[in-house]
């Protein structure tokens, strides 16, 4: 066991396990058939396909939707697993969930749904509030404390004026319908999984479940 | 002539007589009209002391083959009554469709349909019937329904009656939907003064499919009902499945298949020719694979709703649904304006609304409990909807209805001389069965928008979304569809004013001569001109499709009846021309009949057996597309022989991009991506510093 947590503490692997995460995405692109197998499809959900919570943002309409998720799912996610390895850990097992519930209830239109975009906002969220953790563990707040709340702020305004006017502010696709959704979801699961206290106390009417997740944040 | 004359010499019938012929003659005349309101189901006269004919059993098999379906249904009736009986059996008519085949089984004996002129079926049919010998005619009724009218039905008889027909299937985005109709369309409620309906199936109501797509599927959807058993090959774009519905025919059948993501887009075209012969047919498919951008800008949108009395129930319930969605999903930018109309119009918002949440939340909460009643004036409703707009805007009208106008001004000549006069989009959602759909068709086609049917059976927020889809992004305009290297005439949808995102567009047409054709389409997008081009093989000879023939003289039929609405095309060539393609390509239309009769008496009353002939290459086409199902997918997607493949695939794609869908994807765009990884940068070295 102290092995394992040695291998994982190191920065190697830090920096190799976002970069393989980004590689599997490669690869499920290049077969369709594991695509096909992995996507969020509402029908298969209903049969019980589970697995397709978590794998579905893993996959990927195109080229151009892949290459743009990836660049910033691999530099975040090695600036993330470098701070702190647990979390971003959480951050893709949880926000991956959490988002496929959200677009479940909220949009029961779609069908399928691909991207990694969830997990992104969700990693850019944890990364700002770890570095405004780190400011107020130093006793002040500083200006990096004052410029991870913009950042946050910025990018969840944009999310939402996003999600309110329908469309996406620069992308445009004739392959599927681009979701801000997903990215609030992937903001809100962030600060969910940040502070577990305020999700163990969401979950508190079942006990069992929180107690599961609450466990979880803390592996590693 | 003089046979009629004879009989009435021999029956010896006064004046007085005479006029009281023509009475009932008139009354039944007008109860024949009045079916055609009525959905599925046999048909009794009211206080006729008779038993309804039962229907025992109702079986559908489906089979959709890439560009159309062919539906074949097969129903056993049964005389309850102690005497001879004439059932008639009516449904609402499916669009686009045309009536291919009857098949009469009345114990040993089997008689079949063939197409002649409405007047002489009628004469033919009275005169069998008075004869007492086994007949039925098919007819159409304008655009309510096809009615079956079997006269000497013995009692205690069972008999079979199986007919086919054709329908041309369009996909919508990556998309297809086929109905396969049956509710009551509540369009003519004069007739319930006449007939009473059965529509109970004393066994359960089966539908077998096959479907077979020239591209691989991704899912298949039927709302509401679990398949007995499937057989999926998505992958190779196949599906077999049997259905069980209940045992009334009062509920749409609603298919929906979906095609796999990013399928490209493309133009397939399926060619018809006999051999020998001097011209053919083709089927030319188009589906734009076009990066069409959301319309950024505020924009208008007028919602004329129809609250008449023919909307009541379900459609009503269908109606406020989906308006309530479309409502929704508004952007705070735009404003919209909601007129209902029923024997007048009404201005429910009294002016434009701007779309805030707080001002749509309240006007969702009013379309609910939007109550229906009255008759229907849509020129009164399309006038109101038009009233006040704002040149400096884009508007679009959403018109929902079932387009059964019957009050104020009706005439279809009126409504192009209105529409012409503005520059907006019309958009129509006809709810139910036996809707105008003539009407919505000029309406929309004259302001260059589209029209859809909805079915109660519909995944409402779907078929919204996929109109809203439409409305909310750009369009290529002056879109028209050129032909080069091969001579090509009597063409029908080659030119159209626009084609909006996700939107699939079809041609029909003849042609002359064989080889290599340049297929152009022209159009502009944003002010700037578009060229998409390919090119096809047009054969010398092509057996596998003759079932084209007969779509595309349902498309010209509607050419006609077009031109004819709008005073283009005087009344009297318009029933000339849709008489002579009917019989030409044995199509029931309002100018043809369907007469069934034995072989023996097609001959005594010198009646050609066209329809047989055009049957029997139609069924060895089935067969052999059924066993040679391989070669038609390659065929339709991209050549139909090994040499023609070979030399397609030198031939460069005609779109680039694939066709849109309603898939959901989380997407960073470029900007995003650079706020996130620079932000994330700076935020790092600030952090760093401070250490």
């Amino acid at each position: 066991m102290n092995i394992l947590k040695k291998h994982t503490n190191s920065l190697i692997f830090k920096i190799f396990l976002p970069i393989f995460l980004g590689f599997l995405s490669i690869c499920v692109f290049c077969f369709p058939i594991a695509t096909e197998m992995m996507q969020f499809d509402r029908d298969c959900l209903m049969k019980i396909q589970l697995w397709r919570l978590i794998t579905g943002h893993f996959t990927h309409f195109s080229v151009n939707h892949l290459v743009w998720d990836l660049v910033v799912f691999v530099s975040l996610g090695i600036a993330c697993s470098v701070k702190d390895m647990k979390k971003f850990v959480t951050v893709v097992i949880l926000s991956p969930l959490i988002i496929s519930i959200i677009i479940w209830f909220v949009r029961p239109d779609i069908q399928f749904y691909r991207g990694l975009s969830g997990i992104d906002s969700a990693l850019f969220t944890l990364f700002a509030l770890n570095i405004m953790k780190e400011s107020l563990k130093q006793g002040k707040k500083d200006f990096s404390f004052f410029m991870g709340i913009i950042m946050i702020l910025s990018i969840t305004s944009k999310t939402i004026f996003e999600y309110i006017s329908v469309e996406t502010l620069f992308t445009s696709s004739a392959n599927f319908i681009p979701l801000p959704l997903a990215h609030l979801a992937g903001i809100i699961s962030a600060l969910l999984i940040f502070n577990p206290y305020l999700f163990r106390k969401i979950f508190s009417f079942y006990p069992k479940i929180g107690k599961i997740i609450f466990q979880l944040h803390f592996l590693g | 002539m003089k046979t009629r004359n004879e009989t009435k010499q021999r029956m010896g019938m006064t004046t007085k007589e005479k006029n009281i012929k023509n009475l009932i003659v008139g009354v039944f005349a007008l109860c024949l009209m009045s079916v055609s309101s009525f959905a599925a189901g046999t048909l009794t006269p009211l206080n006729s002391g008779l038993k309804p004919v039962e229907i025992e059993s109702h079986h559908v098999k489906l089979t959709i083959n890439n560009g159309f379906a062919i539906t074949e249904v097969t129903q056993r009736f049964f005389n309850q009554n102690p005497s001879i009986v004439e059932a008639v059996y009516s449904f609402p008519l499916p669009v686009s469709a045309s009536l291919s085949e009857v098949v009469i089984h009345i114990g040993e004996r089997v008689i079949n349909g063939e197409v002649v002129g409405k007047n002489e079926a009628k004469k033919v049919y009275s005169e069998e019937k008075k004869n007492g010998n086994n007949v039925g005619m098919a007819e159409k009724n304008k655009y309510k329904n096809f009615t079956f009218t079997i006269a000497n039905i013995k009692p205690k008889e069972s008999l079979i009656i199986k007919f086919v027909y054709y329908q041309p299937l369009k996909l919508n985005g990556d998309i297809g939907r086929y109905a396969y109709p049956l509710e009551e369309g509540h369009t003519d409620e004069l007739a319930k003064n006449f007939w009473e309906r059965n529509d109970k199936v004393a066994s359960n109501i089966t539908v077998d499919i096959n479907l077979k797509s020239g591209w691989p599927l991704s899912s298949i959807r039927v709302p509401g009902v679990i398949p007995l058993k499937e057989e999926k090959k998505l992958d190779s774009g196949e599906y077999k499945a049997s259905y069980e519905l209940s045992t009334s025919l009062n509920k749409d059948f609603v298919l929906y298949y979906r095609l796999k993501a990013d399928m490209p887009g493309r133009l397939e075209v399926i060619p018809y020719r006999k051999p020998g012969s001097k011209e053919g047919t083709f089927m030319m498919i188009v589906t734009p694979g076009l990066d069409l951008k959301p319309i950024k800008n505020g924009a208008d949108y007028v919602f004329i709703l129809d609250v008449s009395g023919s909307m009541r129930g379900e459609k009503i319930r269908t109606l406020c649904d989906g308006i309530s969605r479309v409502l929704g999903k508004m952007k705070a930018e735009d404003r919209f304006k909601i007129v209902t109309f029923e024997s007048s119009a009404c201005n429910l918002t009294r002016g434009w609304i701007n779309a805030s949440s707080k001002n749509v939340n309240r006007w969702i909460e009013k379309v609910k409990k939007i109550k229906t009643g009255g008759s229907t004036n849509l020129y009164a409703g399309m006038s109101e909807g038009l009233s006040d707009l704002d040149a400096d805007r884009t508007t679009s009208l959403v018109l929902v209805t079932d387009a059964v106008t019957n009050t104020g001004v009706v005439k279809p000549r009126k409504f192009y001389k209105m529409l012409k006069k503005y520059d907006i989009r019309v958009f129509g959602l006809i709810i139910g069965n036996s809707g105008n759909w003539p009407l919505m068709r000029l309406i929309c086609d004259v302001s260059g928008g589209f029209y859809a049917g909805v079915s109660n059976s519909d995944d409402i927020i779907g078929q919204v979304m996929l109109a809203k889809q439409k409305i909310t992004h750009e369009s290529l305009h002056n879109a028209e569809i050129k032909i080069r290297g091969i001579k090509t005439y009597d063409l029908t949808g080659a030119t159209l004013k626009k084609i909006y995102c996700g939107q699939q567009f079809v041609v029909f047409g003849r042609y002359s001569g064989e080889g290599k054709a340049k297929i152009t389409l022209e159009a502009s997008l944003s002010g700037v001109d578009k060229v998409y081009s390919k090119t096809v093989e047009f054969p010398q000879t092509d057996i596998l499709n003759p079932e084209l023939e007969r779509l595309w003289a349902i498309e010209r039929i509607k050419m006609f009846e077009d031109l004819e609405n709008i005073g283009m095309m005087p009344l009297t060539e318009t029933q000339s021309a849709i008489k002579d393609l009917g019989i030409r390509c044995q199509l029931v239309t309002d100018e043809t009949s369907m007469i069934i009769l034995d072989d023996e008496t097609f001959k005594k009353h010198g009646i050609m057996r066209k329809n047989k002939a055009r049957l029997s290459a139609e069924h060895k086409a089935q067969s052999k597309r059924l066993n040679k199902n391989r070669r038609f997918q390659n065929y339709v997607a991209q050549g139909s022989s090994a040499k023609q493949d070979t030399k397609r695939k030198r031939n460069k794609k005609m779109f680039k991009g694939n066709i849109p869908n309603l898939s959901g994807g989380g997407a960073i765009d470029p900007f995003t991506a650079f706020l996130m990884i620079v932000g994330s940068f700076g935020l790092f070295v600030l952090n760093r510093k401070r250490k």
